[in-house]
């Protein structure tokens, strides 16, 4: 249902009972005033007659008075007359005439309460009302007045009237709400079809410029979130472009001669775009906001990581060792951001060294914290690198991460891993040159127990 | 030692990876569908190389079975990122996973690292190459050779006995093996490694080992 129809309904909705409300009010008064001025032309004529003449032939017939209807107003003809039958009833409510209805008890209850004049619904169309005349030992104590009840129809163009008012109001009042509501619908799907075409904002300070405003503000978001991620694919397809290239000219070369050196660089390549496509996923992921709380053991973690850089340290010639403690290291994180995390240190450590250099993972516990050390003795980073890592989110540039200068999309992802999951990154330079990298975060404390079980055993053991 | 079961459905994938396995000396069966492994296949079974995405039955549900019935040593190879699923195949009785893409020695010694459990040795008695230590009597020998040691040098060796052949950390040492309130400082412990040294003698087992601490030399280096 459009909105214009759903307002024109809940208007009529709402003006109709209020109507209906208004008659039966209207109706009421107009009953109201017909019975005072019913009890009081009946006081007038009969007052005395009922005191002085109060004889068989007088209380034995039928009075008929003709009366004006009172007031004017929608619900009653003006003008009209109306024809009263009186009947006179003695104190227990005893009639003479033959055509006067039975007294209502309820009526003699309230005469009988103390009221100078009650009124009841009688037979038909009509209202039985009983008014006080004289004292109780008369046989005219009571003239019984029967009114008849006679309405009006209910007047179509009283009713007609306000709806057709409060419709048109409705309909005027809709029409450029719902220009707007159309054209602010126009205008984001026409920036679905085409991205470059941003919602216009409405400058009025109503709900409906706060929503065009809300939609600008979403697409312009949308719009550098798309440029951030073309740049960045732009950057990774340059830097996953040049290994490639590397390597199919090492591969070209190796088909021409045997070479190991060659064959040992394609190797380098070829390890350096596997942990690219790693950081590309984990990147993807950090950007979703995809982490996935779980608990797992830093130990084996560090294991896979260690073995997985074994070969490539060896080619290099870069001593590579891990220390992990005894005992299992529970942890809550994401396990895949954690292992990458872990890959891009160690990665850094054994690629940004020299022949003969040393690299070293070492895990430990501290109280209720881990340190998780990835410590080399290659060049080390400058001061101005480590600031630029610590500045998270600049996505696009961090992905030039090639040059021994630059580890940018390797660090800046270990820093989000661990933002991500409450755990800090220290960068140290380490003498007389290289780098250390510490994560520190808290053990899963369900788990301190266990821990704490395994050292037991080795320190009794 | 039985047969390591590579359950692998790429055909180029799985056929380096039986040839790295059988180069490091392993026997290797290789499936290339997923399928209900009876009991009496898995008591000839070493290992089991796991890929997770396979046609038939999935890997996980292998998995699953495998461990309703076995203790078999089960490395997953996978090439999701996902993090759920590696989580998922740990709880479900996985040891190990191995994420592709991945280089044939890393496949090998994440191989070699299960078919070597258990490392730890609990035991009181550790023997590793010439050098006995007795954890009950709280007593070494180096080539039948009795040592006459401290409490903390009997302490540090045993520590380094236990795990012969890994690095143990200097703050792992300190905290655990030397008297927290009176000697732990980084140089303590390089007084207390110099003096076992020297007491071990010219084949001196004990390493120092670059930015994390020492090691015992073991007889196979892993």
């Amino acid at each position: 249902m459009s909105l214009r129809w759903r307002l024109l309904l809940t208007a009529v909705g709402v003006v109709l009972p209020l109507l209906f409300l208004i008659v039966w009010g209207q109706r009421a008064v107009a009953r109201r005033m017909t019975d005072d001025l019913v009890a009081a032309v009946v006081r007038l004529q009969f007052e005395s007659p009922a005191r002085d003449h109060c004889e068989d032939a007088f209380r034995s017939r039928k009075h008929v008075l003709v009366v004006p209807r009172p007031g004017g107003g929608p619900f009653r003809a003006r003008g009209q007359e109306m024809r009263v039958d009186v009947f006179f009833a003695g104190p227990s409510g005893l009639t003479r005439a033959a055509d006067a209805p039975v007294v209502a008890a309820p009526l003699l209850d309230a005469m009988r309460g103390g009221a100078d004049a009650s009124v009841a619904r009688g037979q038909g169309n009509t209202r039985h009302m009983l008014v006080r005349l004289v004292p109780e030992d008369n046989p005219c104590t009571f003239a019984l007045a029967v009114i008849p009840d006679v309405e009006a129809p209910l007047p179509i163009p009283f009713v007609a009237a306000p709806i057709l008012v409060v419709l048109l109001a409705v309909l005027i009042g809709v029409a450029p709400l719902v220009r707007r509501i159309r054209a602010l619908t126009m205008a984001v799907r026409a920036w679905r079809a085409d991205g470059r075409r941003r919602p216009p904002a409405d400058n009025s300070s109503d709900e409906l410029g706060e929503l065009s405003r809300a939609f600008r503000d979403a697409s312009d978001a949308v719009a550098a979130r798309e440029r951030d991620l073309r740049e960045f694919i732009e950057n990774v397809s340059h830097d996953l472009a040049t290994p490639l290239s590397v390597l199919q000219g090492h591969l070209s070369a190796l088909a021409a001669r045997h070479d190991p050196e060659v064959l040992r660089q394609a190797m380098n390549e070829a390890h350096y775009m596997g942990a690219l496509f790693g950081s590309l996923a984990v990147t993807a992921k950090l950007e979703a906001g995809g982490a996935v709380e779980d608990e797992f053991d830093l130990n084996p973690v560090v294991a896979r990581v260690v073995d997985r850089h074994r070969a490539l340290a060896r080619r290099l010639g870069v001593s590579l060792e891990s220390a992990v403690p005894e005992g299992p290291v529970p942890v809550s994180g994401d396990l895949t951001f954690t292992e990458q995390a872990l890959t891009n240190l160690v990665g850094n450590a054994v690629q940004h060294n020299r022949e003969g250099g040393h690299a070293a993972v070492v895990l430990d516990i501290v109280g209720d914290e881990f340190t998780l050390r990835v410590l080399d003795d290659g060049p080390g980073i400058t001061d101005a690198e480590v600031e630029r890592v610590a500045q998270r989110g600049e996505r696009g540039d961090a992905a030039r991460s090639r040059h021994p200068a630059g580890r940018g999309l390797g660090l800046s992802i270990v820093a989000r891993v661990a933002g991500v999951q409450k755990w800090e990154l220290l960068l140290s330079r380490q003498e007389p040159s290289g780098l250390v990298a510490e994560l520190r975060g808290a053990l899963r404390v369900g788990h301190m127990a266990e821990a704490a079980a395994a050292y037991d055993v080795h320190e009794s053991g | 030692m039985g047969a390591i079961l590579v359950i692998e459905d790429d055909e180029a994938l799985g056929r380096q990876v039986v040839q790295q396995l059988e180069q490091a000396g392993l026997s290797v069966v290789w499936w290339r569908k997923g399928r209900r492994i009876d009991e009496s296949d898995l008591s000839e079974v070493a290992l089991i190389v796991l890929d997770l995405m396979l046609p038939g039955l999935p890997g996980l549900d292998i998995l699953k079975h495998v461990r309703e019935v076995s203790d078999v040593p089960v490395l997953v190879l996978s090439a999701r990122q996902d993090s759920h699923d590696k989580v998922r195949a740990l709880k479900l009785g996985a040891d190990d996973y191995v994420t592709k893409p991945f280089w044939p020695e890393e496949l090998v010694e994440r191989v070699r690292a299960r078919l070597r459990r258990p490392v730890l040795q609990r035991s009181p008695h550790v023997q590793v190459g010439a050098l006995t230590v007795d954890g009950d009597s709280r007593r070494a020998w180096f080539a039948e050779r009795e040592l006459e040691l401290t409490r903390s040098e009997f302490d540090l060796l045993a520590a380094l006995a236990r795990r012969a052949g890994q690095p143990v950390s200097r703050r792992w040492l300190l905290a655990n093996v030397l008297d927290p309130d009176r000697e732990a400082t980084e140089r303590t412990l390089d007084v207390h490694v110099s003096r076992l040294r020297k007491k071990l003698g010219d084949g001196s087992q004990i390493e120092t080992v670059w930015g994390i601490g020492y090691r015992l030399r073991s007889g196979d280096r892993s």
